[in-house]
């Protein structure tokens, strides 16, 4: 365990020395203050100019949080050989993933959130509750579906022969994840069985992220989904996050350098 | 890994998949049963690209937030004015077609087309929209109500709408006294009378308590309803 979180602190803080990964968190502050300016347009909407502005940065820049932290380490690791150093010392293979894992989420947990602190902070200045719960459920959950694809991303890295290729398979399962749910949804009432078994096997294996997309919600007048929901949801992700790690330690695990 | 760990360990693997595969199946039912129809991309729910890219990463509220910016400057360019806003009303239906559950939208959209505007027909037509995407949200049916009553005097359908507002539980009490107006001008004496006073009784608004006895005094005051005793009996 002690090796696991000295990994997510070098992770953690090798991260934060990148000037790239420095600058990105500056943008996502900036995205975060910009919905101040962009919520002076919305006459007498404003809070839900800056919540709905907010939430989809907080979402946006966690995702670009994990595809630059992961492409800094798949590139020191390949490219610069640093994997080497870290494969004489005394630390399992698995624990090494584990730990990257760690230091990766805890990367977006920081950068998520300065962005809901500074939220907060505006919605409190528009005269908004910024202890809503609403509002704190969909940034939950949408850094809940961060850890899912942080988890796959991990997956695709030991698949992986190139950070080209890694970040195209990402950015693929990011925007499939999104959709998939509306494939099925358009599939089972129109298509014919061919299309839909294929359908079938991305909805099953990619991500289901819009499962974590609260923040279309937050304005319903019914309210936020049923706690019976929202625990399927944490289930779900547990258990992906789980057999994806689990997947990319044993594919690590059975490498050859 | 020895052959019977790997075994083991593949069984395992496969299962939890399987169990994820399930929940994944039982979440997406779960959102499928909560959720409208418009929710989920079909064939014919959206029409616009910008529609269906924000619908398929999940930021159907910024793109609503996108066009209602949209909206507000349409209704301020005095270019607009000169053709008075007669595009007002597409302006507003792209706003809810994003997120047809931005309420206010609706009631701001339509108080503009009534009241500023007087396109009745229009300001209904948004307002009705609403209220199929939002049946819950009472305050569509009062805007709707205000609507008819203040500029078309139709009291009939005023009626039957402030009577479904008044059925929610989170319905102001203005309601309460707004369709108890109506009763007095649309139905006898004795109806409006047993309205006042069950309000009178049940209402826990101390306005509305106050507006309740003061109707139901002038009411028998006029001396128009057949049995005022069995009334004041059960003040």
């Amino acid at each position: 365990m002690s090796r696991i979180f000295a990994v997510s602190k070098y992770i953690f803080r090798q991260s934060f020395r990148n000037r790239i990964m420095n600058v990105l968190i500056i943008f996502a502050v900036f995205a975060a203050l910009f919905s101040l300016a962009v919520s002076e347009l919305a006459q007498e909407a404003e809070v839900k100019m800056v919540v709905d502005f907010s939430l989809f940065a907080i979402e946006l820049f966690a995702f670009l949080t994990v595809v630059l932290s992961m492409t800094i380490q798949i590139f020191e690791e390949t490219e610069l050989k640093t994997l080497m150093l870290v494969m004489v010392k005394p630390i399992k293979r698995s624990e090494y993933m584990l730990g990257k894992y760690a230091g990766v989420i805890l990367t977006v947990l920081m950068n998520a959130a300065i962005m809901t602190a500074v939220m907060m902070i505006i919605i409190r200045l528009k005269g908004g509750d910024p202890w809503d719960i609403k509002i704190l459920a969909a940034v939950s959950f949408s850094y809940l579906g961060i850890c899912v694809l942080a988890a796959v991303a991990l997956l695709l890295s030991t698949v992986s022969t190139t950070v080209p290729s890694w970040v195209i398979y990402i950015t693929l399962v990011y925007a499939l994840g999104h959709l998939t749910v509306h494939l099925k949804n358009l599939v089972d009432s129109s298509a014919g069985e061919a299309v839909r078994v294929v359908v079938d096997f991305i909805y099953y294996i990619v991500p289901n992220l819009e499962l974590f997309n609260l923040n279309d919600k937050i304005n319903a007048a019914a309210g936020l989904f049923a706690p019976g929901y929202l625990l399927l949801v944490l289930g779900y992700a547990a258990l992906y996050i789980t057999v994806s790690l689990t997947a990319a330690c044993f594919i690590f695990d059975e490498k050859e350098f | 890994m020895p052959p019977l760990k790997r075994t083991i360990f593949y069984f395992v693997i496969n299962a939890a998949f399987a169990l994820m595969c399930v929940m994944n199946f039982f979440a997406t039912k779960e959102l499928k049963s909560s959720e409208p129809k418009w929710y989920f991309l079909s064939a014919h729910s959206y029409t616009k690209f910008s529609q269906i890219a924000a619908v398929s990463f999940g930021y159907r509220a910024l793109l609503a937030d996108a066009e209602y910016i949209n909206m507000l400057q349409y209704y301020g360019s005095s270019k607009a004015a000169g053709g008075a806003h007669k595009d007002l009303l597409s302006y507003i239906n792209a706003i809810t077609d994003a997120e047809p559950d931005f309420t206010f939208a609706y009631t701001y959209g339509a108080a503009i087309l009534a009241f500023n505007l007087k396109r009745y027909d229009e300001a209904v037509e948004v307002i009705k929209k609403g209220i199929s995407y939002n049946p819950t949200f009472w305050k569509l049916r009062f805007y709707l109500g205000a609507i008819i009553y203040s500029r078309k005097g139709d009291t009939l359908k005023l009626t039957g709408l402030l009577e479904q507002a008044a059925g929610f539980s989170d319905h102001p009490a203005v309601v309460d006294r707004m369709l108890g107006n109506i009763y007095e001008v649309s139905k006898t004496p004795d109806f409006a009378a047993r309205y006042w006073l069950k309000l009178l009784k049940t209402t826990n608004d101390t306005e509305t308590k106050k507006y309740s006895a003061e109707r139901l005094k002038l009411i028998i005051a006029a001396g128009k309803i057949k049995s005022p005793a069995l009334i004041l009996n059960n003040l």
